[in-house]
């Protein structure tokens, strides 16, 4: 039989696992199959990924939590763990004892947070919950903190590497992703870190969502740990031990709500009280509901409700109103369409950190407000969407792009070419050009005689899929003469198989 | 005497040519074999068989690579595209060619591309770091701007500098592979076209001239010591990429030289073979821009050709 002490040790190892995986995942140092697994496994992931069919990882997690309570938030959530690794760090080298306090349950603010989350969710908003999502929060300081930071360092690696002759490392281009979603990122830390280092998990607590929901099926959760009254002697030591501040330091009562299932109390424990156990075996221990929270609850839900409602109906005219076709960002391929991905993105910017071609950025409002942050295809030189590569469709673990087979996604439309003659080198200079045909994968830009022998480029619609080949290369800078523009729903192209015909036969050199 | 000697030679070349005297013109004929070979062209065998054939008469391949020299072979791996479709050069005799390096003593053989679409997958799909690595050779990333060292080109019209890749300009000898292929802005894509994998900034070529600067960058005063024009597979429109397996022929060809436009002379020549295509050399201004450099010879009725059929 499993001592219980050893709980806590299980936790630390699956944390470390997880956030080395996360870290990996995010740096690119890791591969995308294994990381686009382990994204499954994140709640809000797994939430999105529900609605599109996917139920599976969903209710794993809902079973768990209904037996273990929050289990996610200390053994799966790169966030929590993130929080965990910086007090841990703090205290290694300040040489600090940890001494926590007990916290107030801030009831109004999080269930404010959560009704507001749900309702902005429900009613299409999704910035609220992509904002909140503590997944996606760590993805966002991943991909636009850690990533450079790691690029950085590899092409360190590699001037040292390749001044001896050896090419393991390569330099790779090192570039902030977007400004917006970088200052995200930075105040997600601002936050967290300075919360993580004096309050433990106070922001779990009171500010993320998942942490809320989940707290409630905590509460009615069938194993928790529960206090032997005869056994504790009110010394209270677990009290100043537990990160989320929920065991109350004068009469030892557990807000399961809380509880974060770190199981750090267990091992302090000097007499052995603290155990894990079938949460309705009769006992001399006390429930968490010494004071009634619930006529608070419902006065926090109905003001969320009654905020989110007042929110959403301004944002959903603004949403609601139709955008002009130039204006459409185009969206990653397998997007199917606006209301889809912004439904299922949860701008976790997985798919921005494993683009090879870097040309997935977050948005600002180019999908509107309620799309800020999600990713858009950006176009520049020499970043454009390979023909052959699916990395983001792969990657995704919410759904929000949805794979298919390569052979589709070659005939995936995800914007349109827009030739601009009077731009264009061989018209302005009356030289051959032809760069955006010769990236073209498709040949739906396609070379056409203009004159004194010179050919010109012209666009074939119903060929392109809009990769961004042509745009990328054009050497007309800074507005190029060919320009990708969105299209509003991603649809195959009937692109006819075209017959083998038969080989020409060569038999002379000719010469 | 001297001035004796010089008349009486005079003399001699007269009466041979009033006279064509046999043993005179027969020693001419014998003149003309021992000159060297501008030209090989080889048809009908497969990679490594054609390219053994074709090094024959220019004197092997230790007439180029020299023991322990660093030796960089630069094919076109453009493309995220598989060899059957003809978009990069054939594999295997990208692979051959390094292990021919490597027995001529070569100490290292290193080949890369600056690629157009992501260099991992154009290095893996086209097949040619499998091969290279198995021949012994080392792939080296052309993929960061951190690789390319600004270079002078004094003899450049439209191109006077440009940022070339230090395997190049650190090695002691080069050779390029190009695959034949039609081109939309170039019309010819072969071995002049094929050194702009070894340049960072294309698009300048694109808006100043890409015929001219083409001709310009082969004024690079490091030359290929060989061009080997892989025409095992050629594409014969909709290049350099190509749609699919109708835009490529195969001629199984292979056509060599240390003179990059006589080469790319001989392959449009060659490429205009195909029934399908005409392209008329007016519009593949590089080649004779090129030649207005004095670059090379692109009048192949002045060149010692070697044609072999396997």
């Amino acid at each position: 039989m499993l001592k219980q002490k050893h709980l806590k040790n299980i936790r630390i190892i699956s944390a470390i696992l997880v956030l080395a995986l996360f870290v990996c995942g995010f740096t690119n140092i890791l591969g995308t199959a294994l990381i686009h697994r382990a994204g499954h496994l994140q709640f809000v992931p797994a939430l999105l990924a529900a609605t599109t069919g996917l139920v599976v990882p969903l209710v794993g997690l809902l079973v768990v939590s209904l037996l273990f309570g929050r289990v996610y938030c200390s053994f799966l959530c790169p966030t929590g763990i993130l929080q965990d690794a910086v007090g841990r760090m703090d205290r290694l080298f300040r040489k600090k004892k940890m001494k926590f306090r007990t916290e107030k349950p801030h009831t109004i603010a999080r269930y404010t947070i959560l009704g507001a989350t749900v309702i902005a969710w429900i009613v299409g908003f999704n910035a609220v919950l992509t904002l909140l999502d503590p997944y996606g929060a760590f993805g966002r300081v991943g991909a636009n903190i850690l990533r450079p930071i790691a690029a950085a360092g590899n092409n360190l690696l590699a001037l040292i590497f390749n001044a001896f002759g050896d090419y393991t490392f390569y330099t790779i281009d090192v570039q902030i992703v977007s400004v917006a979603s970088l200052v995200v990122a930075i105040v997600t830390l601002a936050v967290i870190v300075p919360l993580a280092l004096r309050r433990g998990r106070y922001y779990c607590n009171v500010i993320c969502p998942v942490g809320t929901l989940l707290g409630l099926i905590s509460k009615v959760s069938l194993f928790k740990i529960r206090v032997d009254e005869t056994a504790c002697n009110k010394c209270l030591l677990c009290a100043t031990k537990c990160k989320s501040g929920c065991i109350d330091s004068k009469s030892g009562v557990i807000d399961y709500s809380r509880c974060v299932a770190c199981y750090n109390c267990i091992p302090v424990c000097n007499s052995k009280a603290l155990k894990v156990q079938w949460a309705f075996k009769k006992s001399s221990a006390k429930n968490a509901s010494a004071v009634d929270t619930s006529k608070r609850e419902a006065l926090a839900t109905g003001l969320a409700v009654a905020m989110t409602a007042t929110l959403s109906a301004c944002t959903s005219k603004a949403t609601a109103a139709p955008k002009e076709a130039h204006e459409l960002p185009i969206m990653p391929p397998g997007a199917a369409d606006s209301k889809h991905f912004l439904a299922h993105c949860t701008a976790c910017h997985l798919c921005v950190a494993k683009c090879p071609s870097q040309c997935i950025k977050p948005a600002f409002l180019e999908y509107g407000w309620a799309g800020v942050l999600q990713p858009t295809m950006k176009y520049s030189v020499g970043s454009y969407c390979n023909y052959g590569c699916m990395v983001c469709m792969d990657t995704c673990p919410t759904g929000a792009l949805r794979p298919m087979p390569l052979s589709e996604k070659r005939k995936l439309q995800i914007g349109v070419a827009v030739f601009d003659p009077t731009h264009c080198v061989v018209s302005t200079s009356g030289t051959d050009c032809g760069a955006c045909s010769e990236h073209c994968p498709t040949q739906a830009v396609h070379m056409v005689p203009y004159k004194d022998g010179l050919r010109i480029p012209q666009v074939d619609e119903s060929l392109c899929v809009g990769c961004g080949g042509c745009q990328s290369i054009c050497p007309v800078r800074p507005t190029t003469a060919i320009v990708v523009k969105g299209v509003a729903v991603q649809k195959h192209l009937n692109i006819a198989q075209e017959e083998q015909a038969e080989e020409e036969v060569v038999s002379d050199f000719g010469f | 005497m001297k001035h004796y000697n010089f008349l009486r030679a005079i003399a001699l070349v007269g009466m041979a040519g009033v006279l064509s005297w046999q043993p005179i013109a027969k020693a001419a004929a014998a003149d003309d074999a021992a000159k060297p070979v501008d030209l090989v062209a080889v048809m009908g065998g497969e990679p490594k068989g054609m390219l053994l054939k074709a090094l024959e008469p220019l004197g092997g391949i230790g007439n180029f690579v020299k023991k322990g020299q660093v030796v960089v072979l630069k094919p076109n791996i453009g493309w995220d595209k598989t060899p059957e479709l003809a978009a990069n050069a054939n594999p295997d005799l990208v692979g051959a060619l390094v292990a021919l390096c490597l027995q001529a003593g070569a100490k290292e053989v290193q080949v890369f591309d600056h690629t157009c679409d992501d260099w991992n997958k154009c290095y893996n799909n086209s097949g040619i770091r499998k091969a290279v690595e198995a021949a012994g050779g080392k792939m080296l990333p052309g993929n960061d701007k951190s690789y390319y060292k600004k270079v002078d080109l004094p003899q450049g019209v439209k191109l006077k500098t440009t940022l070339i890749h230090e395997a190049i300009l650190n090695c002691d000898v080069w050779i390029n592979i190009p695959v034949l292929k039609h081109h939309g802005g170039a019309k010819l894509s072969c071995a002049m076209k094929n050194l702009m994998g070894i340049v960072w900034d294309r698009q300048y070529f694109h808006v100043h001239d890409l015929q001219q600067c083409i001709a310009d960058l082969c004024s690079l005063e490091k030359k290929p010591v060989l061009n080997v024009v892989d025409a095992y597979r050629a594409m014969k429109a909709n290049g350099p990429q190509g749609r699919n397996q109708n835009d490529v022929v195969t001629l199984k060809t292979l056509i060599v030289s240390p003179d990059i436009v006589a080469a790319d002379a001989a392959a449009l020549t060659f490429f205009n073979q195909i029934p399908s295509v005409n392209l008329p050399e007016s519009e593949v201004g590089h080649i004779y821009n090129a030649h207005q450099l004095q670059l090379g010879n692109k009048n192949l009725k002045d060149l010692n050709i070697k044609r072999i059929k396997m």
